[in-house]
């Protein structure tokens, strides 16, 4: 630093670094060997990762964000695992949904004893007042994406199979209705969006739970044109799918045309989570359903506008379940949707006051559409079927060190927020003194970081003295 | 046009469809095939699948539309909702009711994984091919102990010959692959291995040569057997019993009850039971114009591919001597059936044991396992059609 300080004013421009005084060269040293190390950690890791994976990243680089990009290179060698563990760095990310701010109170010294990891049960029950319950290993329900660069029949054949092996059920989604997605459902749960062509008699009675999709994009079937040109059986086929009863689209009425078809199954509706939760609950409940679903924000990934509308999920479901709870409907089972990645995720949810979440349209083991697009129906079914295995391992695991025997013994006592304003809008106890807020929790690992960075940039130069001091001599 | 309709198309629909073709012209009868998959799932494969092999469920498919409509049929993919046998109309998901003049009812028994609380296809299963292909996929996990249990077959008490089990077959064979397979892995004497069965014996249907030979191989490889089980109910990891002591496992493999059929309950086509009462040509008792054959009809005893092709011949032999007014020769029903026993081994039984009989021909070996082998290839490459149909 010294020799490099005599060479004079244009080389010695002294620098403040943190506290010590580095001239232009040794900055300039310093960077040069910071640019190295940099260079080959990149080399390194594009050789391991994203090589394999440039493919799927240039295609989706428009839909990927630096979280996803850390999931991408992350997943790579393990994809087939939950997502559970694989949470960005803390530091610089910040948190990914409300429910991260989020964790559970473990038992400790006084929790009742430990169960049996085997004999932890995750099942549910949905709409327990309807003549055929639907009941679930799983309280998950699987939905299917709704654009996908793959086929999206193959994508919903995948997703049925999966829920069958899973123990969960799957939502017939958008679409035609498709034979076969129905045949390997063992719980098939037949979505109708308002505005489309509306299902058979026969579709209703094949169903083992209906819903009533509100304020989600209608997506219209296009309708057979030029009929003169097609054989017979197809006309008469294209003449079989109209509407029934969509005249005048009134909940209400389809509603009771549902229940009508098939009197035995539970019937719902689905609304997004508004600002004004609580008026829609008000009057979807007069209409009596088994069950309601609650989408929030987080669902509406897809789109530029992405979550600019609605309420973020953990809070649609805390709002969600005192409301009902006030009204002593507990007989309706809410079931939340949006934005659910991990069985951190499922578990938070129920405690928070879910009976059951829906998973997709944007599936979690699919680390892209892409790479979605490139497997077969079966890699694709395997590759989920892996993902639940994973995931209800974990849930059990959660349960278990709660001191928890059943998913039905899950309330918000084993939940504790990390962060203030989590605390606030979901009404669990913080574990952080009131001063520190989200804003003040990322700045302080920000300065964190960056205090490690300046340390290391020092260690660096002081490295370098000695060799200078060698070569002065020499 | 005579309008004949096949329902579901795998081993009985498909040897129906095949017996049509070859006794009418296209002239005489229009017929529609319906199915809720295009692809016939070649299920005796999928125990191989279940044993370690999960991509081999994918490889067994064979294009049944494409069979089909290229003998001029046909095929209509679709949910089956109701039969109407009085308007003579079949009831589709998402097709206009399909009329008809002579009905084929080919849709085997349903999965009755609810008939036993707790039970579901999450516990592992082997019948279907995204069943075998995830039972494939999580024996390769590492654990010390795996059920293979037979649901029971829900029939009415008053049919004979009676039988207790839904299908012991398919899952000895998963438990003589698997086996064989962990012994490779060396896997094997860390793995318990129990085979359960409502039966008082393994195989069943077979005839009680090949049950003392199936008795023994078990034994000797060391699998445990548990009879006459009497399910209470199935949790997580464990099977309940009505009359002794549950069995913990940390895997399952189920060959879920047969309940017979929905479809047949919501007809008002069935014995009270699920399935179709038949005569000796697989005519219905009631509706003369529907016959029913394979795995839904009550006399198909056993329920087995075997047994579905002969009753299509059968019955499509009984419709052309009607429609011809020949004399029709009934069903003179005998079990041939080759059972895997791993290690490139096959237990053949050719039997009329089940039905009165005193024939029974038994061979183990490997010609046992080629002879299935060539089989299974020879069904796959004419698509069921085969040049030689039983
Ligand atoms: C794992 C396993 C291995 C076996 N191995 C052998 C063996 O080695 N040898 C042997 O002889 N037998 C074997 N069997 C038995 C044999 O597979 C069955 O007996 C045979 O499949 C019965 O044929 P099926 O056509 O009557 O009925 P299924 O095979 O059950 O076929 C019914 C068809 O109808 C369709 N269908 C049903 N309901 C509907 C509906 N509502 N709407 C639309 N379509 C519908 C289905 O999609 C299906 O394609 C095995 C069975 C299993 C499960």
């Amino acid at each position: 630093m010294h020799k490099l300080g005599k060479l004079g004013k244009p080389y010695g421009v002294l620098m403040q670094w943190g506290n010590a005084d580095v001239s232009l060269l040794e900055a300039l040293a310093v960077g040069a060997i910071t640019g190295l190390v940099t260079a080959l950690t990149t080399l390194l890791l594009a050789t391991r990762f994203l090589i394999p994976n440039m493919k799927r990243l240039a295609v989706s680089w428009s839909r990927i964000n630096l979280n996803d990009l850390l999931v991408t290179v992350h997943v790579a060698p393990w994809q087939t695992e939950s997502r559970t563990h694989l949470k960005p760095i803390n530091s610089l990310v910040p948190w990914r949904t409300l429910l991260d701010q989020v964790a559970f109170d473990p038992a400790t010294l006084h929790p009742k004893a430990a169960p049996q990891i085997q004999e932890i049960s995750l099942s549910t029950i949905i709409g327990s007042r309807a003549r055929r319950p639907l009941a679930l290993s799983l309280p998950a329900l699987l939905i299917a994406p709704y654009h996908s660069m793959g086929s999206p029949i193959d994508a919903k054949l995948a997703l049925a199979q999966i829920s069958s092996v899973a123990g969960s059920a799957v939502v017939s989604g958008p679409g035609p209705y498709l034979p076969a997605q129905r045949a390997y459902a063992e719980h098939w749960i037949l979505q109708w969006h308002l505005g489309q062509p509306g299902p058979s008699r026969e579709m209703i009675q094949l169903a083992d739970m209906a819903e009533v999709s509100l304020g989600q994009k209608s997506r219209k079937t296009t309708p057979a044109k030029n009929h003169k040109r097609l054989p017979l059986r197809v006309k008469r086929w294209s003449a079989h799918q109209r509407p029934i009863g969509l005249g005048a689209s009134s909940l209400p009425q389809l509603l009771s045309q549902l229940r009508r078809g098939n009197p035995d199954i539970p019937v719902g509706v689905k609304i997004l989570a508004s600002q004004h939760l609580e008026t829609d609950l008000a009057a979807v409940i007069q209409w009596a359903p088994d069950f309601i679903t609650v989408t929030g924000s987080e669902a509406q990934r897809n789109s530029d506008l992405s979550d600019q509308f609605g309420i973020p999920t953990a809070i649609a479901i805390k709002r969600a379940r005192d409301w009902i709870d006030q009204h002593a409907m507990s007989h309706i089972s809410l079931i939340a949707s949006g934005g659910i990645v991990s069985a951190a995720d499922i578990v938070k949810l129920l405690a928070l006051g879910a009976n059951a979440v829906n998973i997709g349209p944007h599936l979690p083991w699919a680390v892209n559409q892409e790479n979605e697009a490139s497997l077969d129906i079966g890699q694709m079914a395997l590759q989920g079927s892996r993902w639940f295995d994973a995931t209800a391992k974990n849930m059990r695991v959660i349960l278990q060190s709660l001191g928890l025997e059943d998913l039905g013994d899950l309330d918000r006592s084993v939940l504790y927020a990390r962060t203030n304003q989590a605390a606030g809008l979901l009404g669990i106890p913080a574990a952080q003194p009131p001063s520190q807020g989200r804003l003040a929790v990322q700045l302080t690992a920000l300065i964190d970081e960056y205090q490690r960075l300046i340390s290391s940039l020092q260690r660096q130069v002081t490295l370098l003295q000695p060799q200078a001091v060698d070569s002065r001599h020499a | 046009m005579h309008k004949v309709v096949i329902l579901g198309a795998r081993f009985a629909g498909s040897a129906v469809s095949y017996w049509i073709n070859k006794l009418f012209s296209q002239h005489e009868i229009t017929v529609t095939v319906v199915d809720q998959w295009t692809v016939m799932t070649y299920r005796p494969s999928l125990v191989m699948a279940a044993a370690g092999h999960p991509i081999i469920a994918d490889q067994w498919h064979i294009a049944m539309k494409r069979r089909c409509e290229k003998a001029g049929q046909h095929f209509v993919r679709d949910s089956i909702f109701r039969i109407d046998p009085q308007q003579q109309h079949v009831y589709l998901a998402s097709h206009p009711p399909l009329p008809y003049d002579t009905l084929f009812v080919a849709t085997g028994s349903d999965q009755g994984w609810r008939t036993i609380p707790g039970l579901g296809p999450e516990h592992g299963g082997v019948c279907e091919d995204y069943l075998a292909r995830e039972t494939g996929d999580r024996v390769q996990q590492p654990f010390h102990s795996l059920v293979i249990a037979i649901g029971p077959l829900l029939q009415s008490p008053a049919d004979r010959p009676h039988l207790v089990g839904s299908l012991d077959a398919p899952g000895l064979e998963v438990s003589f692959l698997l086996d064989a397979w962990f012994r490779k892995q060396r896997r094997r004497d860390h793995v318990s291995i129990t085979v359960v069965t409502p039966a008082p014996v393994p195989g069943e249907f077979l005839g009680p040569k090949s049950q003392e030979i199936l008795a023994t191989e078990l034994c000797k490889r060391k699998i445990n057997l548990v009879t006459d089980a009497h399910y209470e109910r199935v949790s997580h990891s464990a099977i309940y019993f009505t009359d002794r002591k549950p069995l913990s496992s940390e895997k399952m493999i189920w060959v879920p009850p047969y309940p017979g059929s929905r479809l047949a309950r919501i007809s008002g086509i069935d014995d009270g039971y699920g399935w179709i009462p038949v005569d000796q040509y697989g005519a219905h008792r009631t509706w003369p114009n529907i016959y029913a054959v394979g795995d839904i009809s009550t006399t198909a005893l056993p329920k087995i591919g075997h047994m579905a092709m002969l009753q299509a011949r059968t019955a499509v032999h009984h419709f052309y001597a009607v429609q011809q007014r020949k004399r029709p020769s009934p069903l003179r029903p005998y079990v041939l059936h080759v059972g895997w026993l791993g290690y490139g081994r096959g237990l053949l039984t050719l039997s009329d044991w089940l039905y009165g009989g005193s024939h029974e021909l038994v061979h183990v070996g490997i010609s046992s396992a080629l002879a299935k082998a060539c089989f299974n290839h020879a069904y796959k490459i004419f698509s069921g059609w085969l040049p030689l149909m039983p």
